[in-house]
């Protein structure tokens, strides 16, 4: 049984302007292969973006937070944590 | 919409923001610096191009029309300050930085080298206008015979030869836009309707509008009343729900928040009386009233259509209107996804700025405020109806419309949906024009899929037209306020 990831992505003022309105529906986007054993949730501010606001918007993969989230870049930043996780 | 180009507008929107806030104007020059310093990843040639692209967008954000401001002395808190004491928006809504733009030289068929020299030749031989010839083994086009037909593309087995596109230029439906003897994009203003198209297909972001921001800031933080008169499309445009919306636009400081589906209720009514006093004189083909795109376009472009353009009005004038009497010292403020609003409010004087939703978004980022925090606010204006709330996505006027007709009389309404005002679309407006259609209302957006899709949105119009709908479900039972 393969370990469950948490994607939480984040639904702040900020995060949400600069992108991750679109981010959202990602799971619809995602291959069957990494859907399985994921958790996407919306997730109040962060709290990332009281320095400066150029790298929004956010998202946090099981305890690690990313910037300048893209629909490809959680995609590929899920690959790597499916893979990490079967080694 | 997000890609590069609209990350950094709004960026740069809301550092704007914060700035003039904190009363430090002389920070404002740094900005280009700041963002693009030394050893960074450029996105252009050089970082220098970058920093002075940041330049001119700060510059459209401070309502500042580039291609006439030929002082290059002036520092951008020079630009703020004068900005700072203007009175009033003025034309042109659009404006194009020479510098951003960067020549494409397309709008051109090529022949690439995938090209075989074959026997057959189907490209010369069945061109129109003999614009082919074969040299050195490879079919060449004559740039100045071709007319672009695309015959050759389509024919060519090797699919060797390409249309390679201008974007502004190719996705402008009037031909308002293009490019002068340097080759940079120049906007003809007698032709523009103020889609916004341009602005947001330039992969360059070289076509900007040029923002209210700072008139509306101005206004916010005076002591004087101001209004904020919000679209039915600011469903899924911020998270939170409608009433917290409302709580952040007051937390900006906002006096008073109304809703313009208000507005869109008399527009109904209007409307609806107006289509039947017209049928009862024998068939006539009316076009609904309220894209501003659409109606500049008929004025300019399509003058057979003109004695069928309704003349009732917006519901962005409706509402202007309504928020003139309940609140008459009030500066109001339109909000909405749409540039050609910002030419309708000049031309009509029914608001006095306009900002689009990613403009109030800077407004937000700038302020800090975070809107799943406050708590739910009620809106000033009169609680609104399912058909109101409608006018957001296409087909909604014309069901609002048919709707307010069938309360009110047995004439029977067929809609013709122009959606989308792309060439296909203008084409069919014509030919509804001289009357060769079998429909009797014609709705024409714009944009394709309607309001939701506009060039100022933030949400995916995927999710957004879902909350349009659940919007509209909660909206008040049926009848109109009017």
């Amino acid at each position: 049984m393969k370990q469950s990831i948490t994607l939480n992505i984040c639904l702040g003022t900020t995060c949400y302007i600069l992108g991750s309105s679109d981010l959202i529906s990602v799971e619809e986007y995602l291959p069957r292969k990494i859907r399985n054993n994921l958790a996407v949730t919306g997730s109040p501010c962060l709290g990332c973006c009281k320095d400066s606001t150029l790298s929004a918007p956010f998202i946090k993969i099981n305890e690690e937070i990313y910037g300048t989230a893209t629909r490809e870049k959680i995609i590929h930043l899920l690959r790597e944590a499916r893979r990490a996780d079967n080694e | 919409m997000n890609n590069d180009t609209t990350r950094i507008r709004k960026q740069l929107g809301a550092l704007l923001v914060r700035l003039l806030r904190e009363n430090e104007y002389s920070a404002l020059d740094r900005i280009p610096i700041d963002l693009r310093p030394k050893k960074n990843l450029q996105s252009r040639c050089c970082i220098y191009k970058d920093r002075a692209m940041l330049r001119y967008r700060l510059m459209a954000l401070l309502g500042i029309s580039i291609e006439t401001e030929d002082n290059e002395y002036a520092s951008l808190a020079d630009y703020a300050l004068s900005a700072w004491k203007r009175t009033a928006s003025t034309h042109p809504v659009l404006t194009v930085s020479d510098v951003a733009c960067s020549s494409c030289s397309g709008g051109i068929h090529r022949v690439s080298n995938l090209c075989m020299g074959c026997v057959a030749r189907p490209c010369m031989n069945n061109c129109p206008v003999d614009a082919i010839a074969i040299e050195n083994g490879r079919a060449r086009i004559g740039s100045e015979k071709c007319i672009n037909c695309g015959k050759c593309t389509d024919l060519c087995p090797y699919k060797a030869i390409t249309y390679h596109p201008v974007p502004c230029e190719d996705k402008c439906p009037v031909k308002a836009i293009s490019k002068n003897g340097a080759g940079q994009a120049v906007i003809d203003y007698d032709a523009c309707i103020f889609c916004g198209r341009c602005t947001r297909s330039c992969p360059f972001g070289a076509v900007m509008e040029r923002s209210a921001l700072v008139d509306v800031l101005r206004t916010v933080q005076s002591k004087s009343e101001s209004v904020a008169l919000i679209a039915p499309s600011m469903v899924g445009q911020f998270p939170g729900t409608p009433g917290q919306l409302a709580a952040a636009l007051r937390k900006i400081g906002f006096t008073y928040v109304e809703e313009v589906s208000e507005g869109a209720e008399t527009t109904i009514d209007t409307e609806a009386r107006e289509f039947i006093a017209l049928q009862n004189k024998g068939k006539h083909i009316m076009g609904t009233s309220c894209c501003p795109a659409y109606t500049e376009a008929v004025k300019k472009h399509i003058q057979e259509f003109i004695p069928h353009l309704s003349h009732t009005k917006s519901p962005l004038y409706y509402s202007g209107k309504i928020a003139k009497e309940r609140y008459p010292e009030a500066v109001r403020v339109f909000i909405g996804p749409c540039v050609a609003k910002k030419a309708e409010a000049l031309r009509d004087n029914s608001v006095e700025y306009v900002l689009t939703y990613e403009e109030l978004g800077a407004l937000f980022m700038g302020y800090g405020i975070e809107i799943p925090d406050l708590a739910d606010t009620s809106f000033d204006s009169q609680q609104t109806t399912y058909h109101a709330r409608g006018f957001a996505a296409s087909g909604g006027v014309s069901r609002a419309v048919a709707h307010r007709v069938s309360q009110i009389s047995d004439i029977p309404l067929y809609p013709l949906h122009i959606n989308g005002l792309d060439k296909k679309g203008l084409q069919q407006l014509r030919v509804a024009g001289k009357g060769k259609c079998t429909q009797n209302l014609v709705e024409v957006m714009s944009c394709e899929g309607g309001c939701l899709h506009g060039p100022g949105i933030i949400c995916n119009p995927r999710i957004s037209e879902r909350k349009l709908k659940e919007y509209m479900q909660e909206s008040s039972p049926e009848g109109t306020a009017t």
